[in-house]
Protein backbone atom coordinates (compact mmCIF):
# COMPACT_ATOMS: atom_id res chain seq x y z
CA UNK A 1 0.00 0.00 0.00
CA UNK A 2 1.32 3.47 -0.90
CA UNK A 3 -0.03 6.73 0.53
CA UNK A 4 0.41 10.10 -1.19
CA UNK A 5 -0.34 13.27 0.75
CA UNK A 6 -0.77 16.42 -1.29
CA UNK A 7 -0.87 19.36 1.10
CA UNK A 8 -1.95 21.92 -1.45
CA UNK A 9 -4.97 20.02 -2.61
CA UNK A 10 -5.79 18.66 0.87
CA UNK A 11 -6.25 15.34 -0.72
CA UNK A 12 -5.30 11.96 0.61
CA UNK A 13 -4.84 9.24 -1.93
CA UNK A 14 -4.84 5.60 -0.98
CA UNK A 15 -3.70 3.20 -3.63
CA UNK A 16 -3.53 -0.53 -3.40
CA UNK A 17 -1.21 -2.38 -5.68
CA UNK A 18 -2.07 -5.73 -7.18
CA UNK A 19 -5.32 -6.98 -8.53
CA UNK A 20 -7.46 -5.30 -5.87
CA UNK A 21 -9.47 -2.17 -6.56
CA UNK A 22 -7.92 1.30 -6.57
CA UNK A 23 -9.53 4.22 -4.72
CA UNK A 24 -8.84 7.95 -4.67
CA UNK A 25 -10.83 9.50 -1.89
CA UNK A 26 -10.68 12.05 0.87
CA UNK A 27 -11.41 15.38 -0.84
CA UNK A 28 -13.79 17.82 0.80
CA UNK A 29 -16.46 17.26 -1.82
CA UNK A 30 -16.35 13.53 -1.29
CA UNK A 31 -16.58 13.95 2.47
CA UNK A 32 -19.85 15.81 2.05
CA UNK A 33 -21.20 12.90 0.09
CA UNK A 34 -20.09 10.33 2.65
CA UNK A 35 -22.35 7.33 2.87
CA UNK A 36 -22.10 5.50 6.24
CA UNK A 37 -23.25 2.27 4.68
CA UNK A 38 -20.11 2.11 2.51
CA UNK A 39 -17.86 1.54 5.61
CA UNK A 40 -15.54 4.21 4.26
CA UNK A 41 -13.89 6.69 6.59
CA UNK A 42 -13.92 10.07 4.78
CA UNK A 43 -11.43 11.61 7.20
CA UNK A 44 -8.61 9.19 6.58
CA UNK A 45 -9.72 7.66 3.32
CA UNK A 46 -9.46 4.09 4.57
CA UNK A 47 -11.79 1.36 3.56
CA UNK A 48 -12.28 -0.50 6.84
CA UNK A 49 -13.62 -3.58 5.17
CA UNK A 50 -10.73 -3.67 2.72
CA UNK A 51 -8.02 -3.23 5.38
CA UNK A 52 -9.34 -6.08 7.50
CA UNK A 53 -9.73 -8.36 4.52
CA UNK A 54 -6.33 -10.01 4.99
CA UNK A 55 -6.72 -10.56 8.74
CA UNK A 56 -7.69 -13.89 10.19
CA UNK A 57 -9.67 -13.69 13.40
CA UNK A 58 -10.06 -16.83 15.49
CA UNK A 59 -13.49 -17.88 16.51
CA UNK A 60 -14.42 -17.47 20.20
CA UNK A 61 -14.17 -21.23 20.66
CA UNK A 62 -10.60 -21.34 19.36
CA UNK A 63 -9.39 -18.12 20.98
CA UNK A 64 -6.38 -18.70 23.28
CA UNK A 65 -4.78 -15.31 23.63
CA UNK A 66 -3.35 -13.75 26.77
CA UNK A 67 -6.27 -14.79 28.89
CA UNK A 68 -6.24 -15.66 32.55
CA UNK A 69 -5.35 -19.25 31.78
CA UNK A 70 -1.85 -18.22 30.65
CA UNK A 71 -1.11 -16.08 33.75
CA UNK A 72 0.68 -17.84 36.56
CA UNK A 73 -1.22 -17.57 39.82
CA UNK A 74 0.63 -17.02 43.13
CA UNK A 75 0.68 -19.80 45.68
CA UNK A 76 -1.50 -19.73 48.75
CA UNK A 77 1.50 -19.27 51.04
CA UNK A 78 4.86 -17.59 50.39
CA UNK A 79 8.15 -17.83 52.23
CA UNK A 80 9.56 -14.86 54.13
CA UNK A 81 12.74 -13.40 52.72
CA UNK A 82 15.88 -13.01 54.79
CA UNK A 83 15.56 -9.23 55.17
CA UNK A 84 11.95 -9.29 56.36
CA UNK A 85 12.91 -9.36 60.04
CA UNK A 86 15.16 -6.33 59.74
CA UNK A 87 12.56 -4.44 57.75
CA UNK A 88 9.91 -5.18 60.34
CA UNK A 89 12.16 -3.90 63.10
CA UNK A 90 12.70 -0.70 61.16
CA UNK A 91 8.98 -0.27 60.54
CA UNK A 92 8.21 -0.91 64.21
CA UNK A 93 10.72 1.76 65.12
CA UNK A 94 9.27 4.26 62.65
CA UNK A 95 5.73 3.62 63.92
CA UNK A 96 6.65 3.52 67.60
CA UNK A 97 4.67 6.67 68.48
CA UNK A 98 1.21 6.27 69.98
CA UNK A 99 -0.20 8.85 67.60
CA UNK A 100 0.87 9.65 64.04
CA UNK A 101 3.63 12.27 64.07
CA UNK A 102 3.12 15.49 62.22
CA UNK A 103 5.22 16.10 59.16
CA UNK A 104 5.70 19.44 57.51
CA UNK A 105 4.72 19.21 53.88
CA UNK A 106 4.82 22.91 53.03
CA UNK A 107 6.40 25.41 55.36
CA UNK A 108 4.56 28.62 56.16
CA UNK A 109 7.87 30.42 56.45
CA UNK A 110 10.02 30.88 53.42
CA UNK A 111 13.75 30.53 53.89
CA UNK A 112 16.62 30.29 51.52
CA UNK A 113 17.66 26.80 50.60
CA UNK A 114 20.99 25.98 52.16
CA UNK A 115 23.73 23.73 50.96
CA UNK A 116 26.84 22.16 52.30
CA UNK A 117 29.68 19.82 51.60
CA UNK A 118 31.10 16.91 53.50
CA UNK A 119 34.12 14.72 53.04
CA UNK A 120 36.07 12.23 55.09
CA UNK A 121 39.43 11.58 53.47
CA UNK A 122 41.96 9.46 55.29
CA UNK A 123 41.71 9.71 59.05
CA UNK A 124 39.94 13.06 59.13
CA UNK A 125 36.49 14.40 58.41
CA UNK A 126 34.83 17.71 57.87
CA UNK A 127 31.66 19.36 56.67
CA UNK A 128 30.45 22.89 56.11
CA UNK A 129 26.89 24.14 55.63
CA UNK A 130 26.03 27.63 54.50
CA UNK A 131 23.05 28.63 56.63
CA UNK A 132 20.09 30.75 55.66
CA UNK A 133 21.37 33.78 57.57
CA UNK A 134 24.65 33.71 55.67
CA UNK A 135 26.71 32.19 58.45
CA UNK A 136 28.66 29.00 57.96
CA UNK A 137 28.28 26.00 60.20
CA UNK A 138 31.35 23.80 60.06
CA UNK A 139 32.53 20.71 61.80
CA UNK A 140 35.82 18.89 61.43
CA UNK A 141 38.06 16.48 63.27
CA UNK A 142 40.01 13.26 63.23
CA UNK A 143 38.49 9.82 63.65
CA UNK A 144 39.56 7.88 66.67
CA UNK A 145 41.51 4.69 66.13
CA UNK A 146 38.47 2.48 66.66
CA UNK A 147 36.58 4.03 63.75
CA UNK A 148 39.51 4.59 61.45
CA UNK A 149 40.84 1.07 61.84
CA UNK A 150 37.70 -1.03 62.03
CA UNK A 151 35.31 0.75 59.70
CA UNK A 152 35.36 1.30 55.96
CA UNK A 153 35.86 4.63 54.24
CA UNK A 154 32.28 4.47 52.99
CA UNK A 155 31.03 4.17 56.53
CA UNK A 156 33.13 7.14 57.62
CA UNK A 157 31.82 9.20 54.71
CA UNK A 158 28.20 8.49 55.54
CA UNK A 159 28.68 8.94 59.26
CA UNK A 160 30.32 12.30 58.68
CA UNK A 161 27.38 13.50 56.58
CA UNK A 162 24.75 12.17 58.97
CA UNK A 163 26.40 13.51 62.12
CA UNK A 164 27.06 16.89 60.56
CA UNK A 165 23.40 17.28 59.69
CA UNK A 166 22.32 16.00 63.09
CA UNK A 167 24.58 18.36 65.01
CA UNK A 168 23.37 21.31 62.97
CA UNK A 169 19.75 20.23 63.42
CA UNK A 170 20.19 19.78 67.18
CA UNK A 171 21.53 23.31 67.37
CA UNK A 172 18.35 24.54 65.72
CA UNK A 173 20.13 25.79 62.63
CA UNK A 174 18.12 23.79 60.12
CA UNK A 175 14.58 24.50 61.27
CA UNK A 176 12.29 25.15 58.31
CA UNK A 177 15.24 24.75 56.04
CA UNK A 178 15.81 22.72 52.96
CA UNK A 179 19.34 21.37 52.88
CA UNK A 180 21.30 20.15 49.92
CA UNK A 181 24.31 18.26 51.09
CA UNK A 182 26.95 17.28 48.57
CA UNK A 183 29.23 14.32 48.78
CA UNK A 184 31.71 12.66 46.45
CA UNK A 185 30.94 9.22 47.87
CA UNK A 186 28.31 7.41 45.84
CA UNK A 187 28.15 4.44 48.22
CA UNK A 188 27.21 6.60 51.18
CA UNK A 189 24.68 8.48 49.12
CA UNK A 190 23.15 5.24 47.81
CA UNK A 191 22.94 3.80 51.33
CA UNK A 192 20.96 6.79 52.46
CA UNK A 193 18.82 6.92 49.36
CA UNK A 194 17.94 3.22 49.49
CA UNK A 195 17.72 3.06 53.27
CA UNK A 196 19.82 -0.06 53.28
CA UNK A 197 23.15 -1.40 52.15
CA UNK A 198 24.94 -4.70 51.82
CA UNK A 199 27.15 -3.43 54.62
CA UNK A 200 25.42 -3.80 57.97
CA UNK A 201 27.29 -0.83 59.39
CA UNK A 202 26.21 1.40 56.53
CA UNK A 203 22.67 0.11 56.79
CA UNK A 204 22.48 0.88 60.49
CA UNK A 205 23.80 4.37 59.94
CA UNK A 206 21.43 4.99 57.04
CA UNK A 207 18.48 3.75 59.05
CA UNK A 208 19.51 5.89 61.97
CA UNK A 209 19.47 8.97 59.79
CA UNK A 210 16.10 8.02 58.33
CA UNK A 211 14.59 7.31 61.73
CA UNK A 212 15.94 10.40 63.44
CA UNK A 213 14.60 12.62 60.69
CA UNK A 214 11.22 10.97 60.72
CA UNK A 215 9.69 13.86 62.64
CA UNK A 216 11.32 17.16 61.63
CA UNK A 217 10.54 19.18 58.60
CA UNK A 218 12.05 18.74 55.26
CA UNK A 219 15.60 18.32 54.17
CA UNK A 220 17.36 17.09 51.13
CA UNK A 221 20.48 15.24 50.18
CA UNK A 222 21.88 15.76 46.76
CA UNK A 223 24.42 13.62 45.11
CA UNK A 224 27.17 15.47 43.43
CA UNK A 225 28.38 14.09 40.14
CA UNK A 226 31.16 15.08 37.82
CA UNK A 227 29.04 17.50 35.83
CA UNK A 228 28.20 19.23 39.10
CA UNK A 229 24.51 19.96 38.58
CA UNK A 230 22.42 16.85 38.36
CA UNK A 231 21.26 15.01 41.43
CA UNK A 232 18.15 13.97 43.24
CA UNK A 233 16.33 15.05 46.29
CA UNK A 234 15.37 12.85 49.22
CA UNK A 235 12.60 14.10 51.51
CA UNK A 236 13.27 13.35 55.15
CA UNK B 1 -2.36 14.82 59.40
CA UNK B 2 -2.57 11.07 59.28
CA UNK B 3 -5.63 9.60 60.98
CA UNK B 4 -5.20 8.04 64.38
CA UNK B 5 -7.31 5.02 63.49
CA UNK B 6 -5.21 4.27 60.45
CA UNK B 7 -2.03 4.71 62.43
CA UNK B 8 -3.23 2.12 64.97
CA UNK B 9 -4.35 -0.11 62.14
CA UNK B 10 -0.90 0.03 60.56
CA UNK B 11 0.74 -0.95 63.83
CA UNK B 12 -1.69 -3.83 64.26
CA UNK B 13 -0.94 -5.10 60.78
CA UNK B 14 2.79 -4.92 61.43
CA UNK B 15 2.25 -6.90 64.61
CA UNK B 16 0.32 -9.55 62.66
CA UNK B 17 3.20 -9.93 60.21
CA UNK B 18 5.67 -10.14 63.08
CA UNK B 19 3.62 -12.89 64.71
CA UNK B 20 3.52 -14.80 61.45
CA UNK B 21 7.28 -14.42 61.08
CA UNK B 22 7.85 -15.87 64.54
CA UNK B 23 5.41 -18.72 64.04
CA UNK B 24 6.89 -20.07 60.84
CA UNK B 25 8.91 -19.50 57.68
CA UNK B 26 5.91 -18.80 55.47
CA UNK B 27 2.77 -16.69 55.45
CA UNK B 28 -0.49 -16.53 53.58
CA UNK B 29 -0.16 -14.58 50.35
CA UNK B 30 -3.41 -12.61 50.23
CA UNK B 31 -3.34 -11.07 53.74
CA UNK B 32 0.29 -10.10 53.27
CA UNK B 33 -0.53 -8.51 49.94
CA UNK B 34 -3.32 -6.53 51.57
CA UNK B 35 -1.00 -5.37 54.34
CA UNK B 36 1.62 -4.31 51.84
CA UNK B 37 -0.93 -2.16 50.05
CA UNK B 38 -1.99 -0.48 53.27
CA UNK B 39 1.59 0.18 54.33
CA UNK B 40 2.31 1.71 50.94
CA UNK B 41 -0.57 4.06 51.64
CA UNK B 42 0.94 4.94 55.03
CA UNK B 43 4.34 5.46 53.43
CA UNK B 44 2.86 8.17 51.24
CA UNK B 45 2.62 10.29 54.38
CA UNK B 46 5.88 8.98 55.87
CA UNK B 47 8.44 8.47 53.07
CA UNK B 48 11.19 7.18 55.42
CA UNK B 49 9.17 3.95 55.58
CA UNK B 50 9.50 3.30 51.86
CA UNK B 51 12.91 1.53 51.86
CA UNK B 52 11.72 -0.92 54.50
CA UNK B 53 8.81 -2.21 52.46
CA UNK B 54 11.24 -4.16 50.33
CA UNK B 55 10.89 -7.18 52.58
CA UNK B 56 7.20 -7.27 51.70
CA UNK B 57 7.87 -6.87 47.99
CA UNK B 58 10.49 -9.59 48.01
CA UNK B 59 8.37 -12.00 50.04
CA UNK B 60 5.32 -11.57 47.85
CA UNK B 61 7.32 -12.14 44.68
CA UNK B 62 9.59 -14.86 46.05
CA UNK B 63 7.53 -17.56 44.31
CA UNK B 64 8.38 -16.25 40.86
CA UNK B 65 11.20 -17.92 38.92
CA UNK B 66 14.79 -16.67 38.84
CA UNK B 67 14.64 -14.90 42.21
CA UNK B 68 17.33 -14.62 44.84
CA UNK B 69 16.84 -15.34 48.53
CA UNK B 70 15.68 -11.74 48.93
CA UNK B 71 12.93 -12.27 46.38
CA UNK B 72 14.44 -10.02 43.72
Amino acid sequence: MTVHLNAELSELRVERSGPKRRKVIGSTEEADEYDPSSQLDPKFGIDVEDVDADRVFPSPENFSGTGSSSVQQPPRRVTFTSRMKDDLEALFHLTRDASPPKRRVRSLRVVRATYGFGDAPGDGFGAAILLADGKIYYRHGVWNSLISNEHSSNYRELRNLVESLEKAAEAGLLTNTEVRLFSDNTTAEAAYFHGSSKSRQLEASAFGSQARHHHPGYSCVWKKNDSGQRGWCVPW
Amino acid sequence: MFEQTKWVKAKAKLQWVSDQLESGPDVEYKPLESIRGFLMYVAQAYPPMIPYLRGFHGTLDSWRPNRTKDGF
